[in-house]
């Protein structure tokens, strides 16, 4: 875990594993020194090698036999597949799930994303479980359900009011369809034309994974690489938008000047470059596009849970750091918490079941999910930041949306068995209509 | 008294309060043979009772690989999609309108040697718990007991099958289970001195379990994959392939049969 101590070589730009770290930084006269040792391993190595060739080419043949079950179809490359099973992969032909075709007559139909979206979509990753589900049916589709089309009306309505009045937490139980509800809004927002800052995996902000230098003289800590990933997130997401909006006065970002009237994605392009002014070029970012009303912006933060309890990096103390000590998540949790706002926008945020360690007890409480008892102590230092956050609870799927969705893997060869209504109802009765276990039902049949 | 009992045929004590009558013996056998009581009847009148002969050698019932399935005439109706089955048109309409070419799939498989059962209700087909020869295959990889696990690596390795083939991965598990049985195992008996290998049937079951052994053995040879699910579902294919370490144990085993096949005749 190099990432917890403080350090910012070149090398940790790369994303090297600590041991290849290590050997790419033994000096070079010192890479070829030879020891003792190694001559005496080097002369048995040697005899050993000698009557090892001697046996292969003797059993040439016997030996590629005993290599003929690699992989399933074999190394030699003369055996074929079964033609009977190999069979070509037809993606599914689906709609596109657009603001008009969002609306309570399609409840119940799974739509793709637009192809406009997609190339968006796929600067950032998918969430862990959903992507899984779109690996297995291609295209990426998602069923329009009764909570979205009353959620998307929601966020509609947000488009002319500041962010501070549009805080919004997607609650419910595991596998409920928190996140897929997440990517329609980000999807709609796209298609609708706003500025939208995606986030798949905020755990990835909090878990050390990328590294952390101090700011000298305060208590906080940059992420250089993470935010200027973020950036050339951004930058791809939103490139044509970000060309219409210009900085409106001279900022200085790291050790760049920028001048007014440069396009925010001229700005953008700075971070990218150079990883430690990145920081400076998202906070200068925010604040443009927050002090314009012509185009709205959307924050989806997934898995915020992690942005509620404390990371785990260190402070010089050894101490867990909070959230608020990292400059990256402050900037968001200002956004989050409503201290900052977009003149137009809204923030929309979903948690996370997925890993049990990550959950986060002061936002399950403020949100009203969860009761404690009144002497449990909720830690002070984050609770402030939970103020006047609305919870939007995503419920299971309804009748009529496990049949479209049951309909659609039917048509996208997930499950072989007959299409039919008892079986439908074994599915949809054993899994309660929860969209997770729905899907492992009819592609695992468990 | 117990004493007098395990002396006179090796019974062990345990077993004294569990000997089966004769009648009681043929529903435990149809039990492991997966009938059940609303299913087809021919099924329990197979050679399970004692007093019927054994069965022919199964080579000649064994569609060969390389040949096709014969076809029927629900799989040349099955191009224009038409219902065949009355199953699918009890279904709510805009369920039933795509054609059935699985069920008639299932039609040919029940056709095949092995799949001579069937199971209750259409769309427990493939059932983990119901199908006798994927609860046989989950029961076969299970260890101490762990049904569950044993259930998710079989429905994960199914997933896998279909991911990487874009078709039925029960019919690939069932075509390579049968391509990977045996037809009849070595006895060893003692002829005065000598110990003889007697080629003897096996029954539908315990080819089954020969060849699902073999090919969880082939597949722990695996390497490269770190997964058992996925180690599993690329020795299936492997087999289905024509390439796999049972088939060679299989080939091996016919191999000695066939040398000793002198030795069938002998009454022991």
């Amino acid at each position: 875990m190099a990432h917890r101590f403080l350090a910012s070589t070149p090398l940790l730009r790369t994303s090297l594993s600590l041991t290849a770290r290590a050997r790419a930084a033994v000096p070079a006269q010192y890479a070829n020194y030879v020891t003792a040792s190694a001559v005496v391993m080097a002369g048995g190595k040697a005899k050993k090698a000698a009557p090892k060739v001697k046996a292969q080419s003797n059993s040439f043949r016997k030996k590629k036999a005993a290599d003929d079950d690699k992989g399933e179809s074999g190394s030699g490359g003369a055996t074929r597949l079964n033609e009977k099973y190999y069979k070509p992969s037809i993606p599914v032909k689906v709609e596109e799930f657009l603001p008009s075709t969002a609306t309570k007559e399609h409840v119940g139909q799974v739509l793709g994303f637009p192809s406009t979206v997609v190339p968006a979509l796929a600067q950032t990753a998918y969430p862990t479980l959903l992507n899984e589900q779109f690996e297995l049916i291609k295209p990426a589709a998602l069923v329009v359900r009764d909570s979205t089309v009353s959620f998307l009306e929601k966020v509609d309505e947000a488009m002319k009011t500041p962010s501070a009045q549009s805080r919004i937490v997607l609650t419910g139980e595991a596998g409920s369809g928190k996140s897929a509800l997440l990517l329609q809004t980000v999807s709609h927002c796209l298609s609708a034309g706003w500025i939208v800052i995606y986030v798949p995996k905020a755990t990835s902000w909090m878990n050390s994974s990328f590294a952390y230098n101090k700011v000298a003289n305060t208590t906080s800590f940059v992420q250089p690489l993470l935010a200027s990933n973020l950036v050339g997130q951004i930058q791809n997401v939103n490139k044509s938008i970000l060309d219409k909006i210009t900085t409106s006065e001279t900022a200085t970002v790291g050790r760049h000047e920028v001048e007014k009237g440069t396009k925010l994605s001229a700005l953008l392009e700075v971070g990218v470059k150079d990883q430690f002014a990145a920081q400076d070029v998202m906070e200068v970012f925010m604040k443009e596009i927050g002090a314009q009303k012509d185009i709205p912006t959307l924050v989806a933060v997934d898995e915020v849970n992690s942005f509620f309890r404390p990371t785990q990096y260190l402070s010089q103390d050894g101490k867990e750091l909070d959230p608020e000590h990292l400059k990256l998540s402050k900037l968001f949790l200002n956004y989050i918490s409503g201290k900052s706002t977009f003149k137009h926008g809204a923030i929309v945020a979903a948690t996370s079941d997925t890993l049990l360690a990550n959950k986060s007890e002061v936002l399950d409480v403020a949100l009203g999910v969860k009761e404690v008892s009144p002497y449990k102590r909720l830690s002070q230092t984050i609770l402030p930041w939970t103020q006047g956050l609305t919870s939007v609870e995503v419920p299971n799927y309804t009748r009529e949306e496990a049949k479209g969705v049951f309909d659609y893997y039917k048509k996208a060869n997930i499950f072989f068995d007959a299409a039919s209504e008892p079986l439908f109802l074994n599915k949809f009765i054993t899994s309660n209509g929860n969209p997770r276990k729905f899907f492992t039902a009819c592609a695992k049949g468990i | 008294m117990l004493r007098s009992f395990s002396r006179l045929g090796g019974i062990s004590a345990s077993r004294i309060c569990f000997q089966q009558p004769t009648v009681a013996r043929i529903s435990i056998a149809s039990f492991h043979m997966g009938s059940r009581p609303n299913a087809v009847s021919a099924s329990t009148s197979t050679a399970t009772s004692p007093s019927t002969p054994l069965p022919p050698p199964m080579a000649a019932s064994i569609p060969k690989p390389d040949t096709p399935l014969p076809p029927t005439t629900a799989n040349a109706t099955s191009a224009q999609g038409t219902d065949a089955e009355p199953v699918t048109g009890a279904s709510s309409g805009q369920l039933g309108a795509e054609e059935d070419k699985n069920t008639q799939d299932d039609a040919e498989s029940a056709a095949s040697a092995f799949a001579e059962f069937t199971p209750v209700s259409p769309e427990q087909a493939r059932s983990l718990t119901q199908n006798p020869i994927l609860s046989q295959l989950v029961n076969t990889i299970m260890k101490d007991g762990k049904k569950a696990r044993a259930q998710r690596f079989v429905a994960d390795a199914l997933l896998e099958i279909r991911s990487r083939t874009q078709s039925d991965p029960y019919h690939v598990i069932l075509d390579a289970l049968e391509l990977a049985s045996p037809i009849l195992k070595l006895t060893a008996i003692k002829k005065g001195s000598k110990v003889l290998q007697v080629p003897t049937p096996m029954t539908e079951r315990q080819r089954r379990r020969k060849a699902i052994v073999w090919i969880l053995e082939a597949s722990d040879k695996r390497k490269g994959e770190k997964l058992f699910k996925d180690r599993l579902a690329s020795e299936f294919l492997a087999v289905v392939n024509g390439n796999s370490g049972a088939l060679v144990k299989k080939n091996q085993l016919h191999k000695m049969a066939l040398a000793n096949r002198a030795n069938a005749s002998l009454k022991y």
